[in-house]
């Protein structure tokens, strides 16, 4: 056989279809939440300072103390970057947001806190803490993923939440890119698009 | 290989809504074409088509080692010099590739010729691997085709592979794909192979090529700030070098999808070098520089310039008179010459087979119809069968 031997068409659907059932998986995520027995999902645990976490785990003080500091590099390198205190606190809330440790330039969000997951064996996993944000009443992760509620120090969420962040930078311009279509297509003014690239 | 008239599907239109497919209908005139579709043997498939293409990508790769170790090749090919060190370390390096299509006039019978690679930017992908894939499930289903036809198109299986190889060299990194506003078809393109990528098991995010921004650290950005560190880019490398950005790329660490290397490859003065290399190969085309043209005793021929999209800025030359020219913006970097050897015409059609490489493998072809000797973007774009 010279063709493809099988497509999963359900994938490749764009249309209202595709849609009905991503909301229905939303809903059956927000019901294993609830009940907090999902088998994707991970307990988790928020802790706002290094202390918090040592009071609660005496035997861990060498891991809580690297948590907290892992997350502060995370933090700096992941968090959304803005060019004043202003812009970013007008998005995370008066006295939220802190200088760039690496670029006096930048203004980022304020560490919250970290949030650990817990091992199935017990304990938690202090190698890998992700960063958490105060935004409004939420905890949220770097890329704006909400956690729940900042009175929830226990939460429940996705794997996903501990898996590494994209780095962000601040952006000094846009549009250094795609000078060279604008000028092809508008030879082609007759057009009601601009030209496509294959042949 | 014979061309057979056939019915519509009824549905197909919905189909079209349903999977997304928006630009089968461009400046109201038809694109993809079911009325009728190409029959090709297995035979004409494998030994005229399949083989050739792998063959010729393998030419044309030794044609990349041969420039990129060359300076006045790299000037004759009009790449910036600036650019020339990373096109070289990148080819030095085997930075992996995703796709190419080559474009062939094949008359059935005979060598198929070379008329042009598309190793860069090329488009009717979705086409090709997903839709015409669908028409022929339906087909069959409905009985008005042979169950045991097949179709030479992998692509999607392939694609698919590929990213799979390619997710294990970029762990945990997000791909993101661009493509040019106001474009349905170029958008429509990189929406598959995000749909492919995706299938891979492939993080991926777009962003708007004219939206891509200059992050403080001399790097890339999207519209989130998120750092670029791995795109495909359906935007070509001649461009890019000469934008603003360009200069930027030398700095920002980011792996492309295609590499730097496949500025020479995509570049049409590379089919002048297949000649000198390959002299007499039964698949190419005699082609020349300008400046060989007076030794060439080429009396027929067309016209190319060494960047040059959809059929644009071609003149097709008969005895010294031009008698087909395809206006356009492109030029200004010269021109290639390459021996006139018109397309087969079925009917009122004039077809071109656009065969598919992933990874260096052939993976399919597409068929596409105009009613002028040049095919450009609003050829058609016709299914094929092989029975």
């Amino acid at each position: 056989m010279k063709r493809t031997k099988e497509i999963d068409l359900a994938t490749m659907r764009k249309s209202a279809a595709r849609k009905t059932t991503s909301a229905k998986s939303v809903m059956l995520t927000g019901t294993l939440l609830i009940t907090g027995c999902g088998s994707s999902g991970q307990e988790a645990v928020v802790y706002t300072t290094a202390e918090q976490c040592i009071v609660e785990n005496p035997d861990s003080r060498t891991e809580c103390e690297k948590a907290y500091d892992n997350a502060i590099s995370e933090a700096e390198r992941t968090a959304p970057k803005y060019n004043s205190q202003r812009t970013c606190e007008t998005e995370f809330g008066y006295n939220q947001c802190v200088q760039s440790q690496s670029n006096s330039g930048w203004f980022l969000p304020a560490l919250g806190g970290f949030m650990v997951g817990r091992l199935t064996g017990g304990g938690y996993d202090y190698g890998r803490p992700s960063p958490v944000f105060g935004y409004q009443n939420s905890w949220v992760g770097a890329d704006g993923t909400s956690y729940g509620g900042r009175s929830d120090r226990r939460v429940n969420v996705s794997k996903e939440a501990f898996k590494s962040k994209p780095t962000t930078a601040r952006t000094i311009s846009r549009g250094g890119f795609g000078s060279k279509i604008q000028a092809k297509s508008s030879w082609g003014s007759s057009r009601s698009r601009g030209s496509s690239f294959g042949g | 290989m014979l061309r057979i008239q056939c019915d519509e599907r009824p549905h197909w239109r919905d189909q079209a809504h349903e999977y997304g497919f928006k630009f089968h209908t461009m400046h109201g005139e038809p694109y993809w074409d079911e009325t009728a579709y190409y029959q090709f043997t297995l035979q004409q498939i494998e030994r005229d088509i399949e083989d050739p293409t792998a063959e010729i990508h393998q030419m044309c790769l030794a044609i990349v080692d041969q420039v990129v170790r060359d300076e006045a090749l790299l000037r004759k090919f009009q790449i910036p010099e600036l650019y020339w060190d990373v096109i070289a370390n990148s080819w030095f390096d085997f930075e992996p590739s995703l796709y190419s299509r080559i474009d062939f006039a094949y008359h059935g019978k005979g060598p198929a010729k070379l008329y042009e690679n598309n190793a860069d930017t090329p488009t009717s992908l979705y086409e090709t691997g997903f839709w015409q894939w669908l028409w022929l499930e339906d087909k069959a289903q409905s009985g008005q085709i042979a169950r045991c036809a097949d179709q030479f198109n992998s692509l999607q299986e392939k694609l698919i592979d590929r990213f799979s190889v390619m997710a294990k060299q970029h762990p945990n990194e997000t791909l993101h794909f661009s493509a040019c506003k106001d474009t349905d078809e170029d958008r429509g393109t990189v929406q598959y192979l995000e749909d492919c990528a995706v299938q891979a098991g492939i993080r991926c995010k777009f962003v708007y090529i004219e939206d891509i921004g200059h992050g403080e650290g001399d790097c890339f950005t999207d519209t989130d700030d998120q750092v670029i560190r791995w795109m495909f880019k359906l935007y070509p490398w001649e461009f890019m070098f000469r934008e603003e950005y360009g200069p930027l790329l030398l700095k920002a660490d980011v792996s492309f999808i295609e590499p730097y290397w496949k500025a020479i490859l995509s570049n049409k003065a590379l089919l002048a070098l297949l000649w000198q290399k390959f002299p007499n190969h039964p698949n190419l085309l005699a082609t020349y520089f300008e400046e060989d043209m007076n030794q060439a005793e080429l009396t027929n021929y067309v016209k190319k310039p060494i960047f040059s999209r959809e059929g644009a800025n071609i003149s097709i030359i008969e005895d010294g008179n031009e008698i087909y020219f395809a206006d356009g913006p492109y030029g200004e970097e010269g021109y290639i010459y390459q021996a006139y050897h018109p397309l087969p015409k079925y009917g009122d059609n004039y077809t071109l087979v656009g065969s598919w490489l992933v990874d260096g493998q052939p993976a399919g072809i597409s068929m596409r119809e105009d009613k002028h000797l040049i095919t450009q973007d609003l050829s058609r774009y016709l299914p094929h069968i092989i029975l």
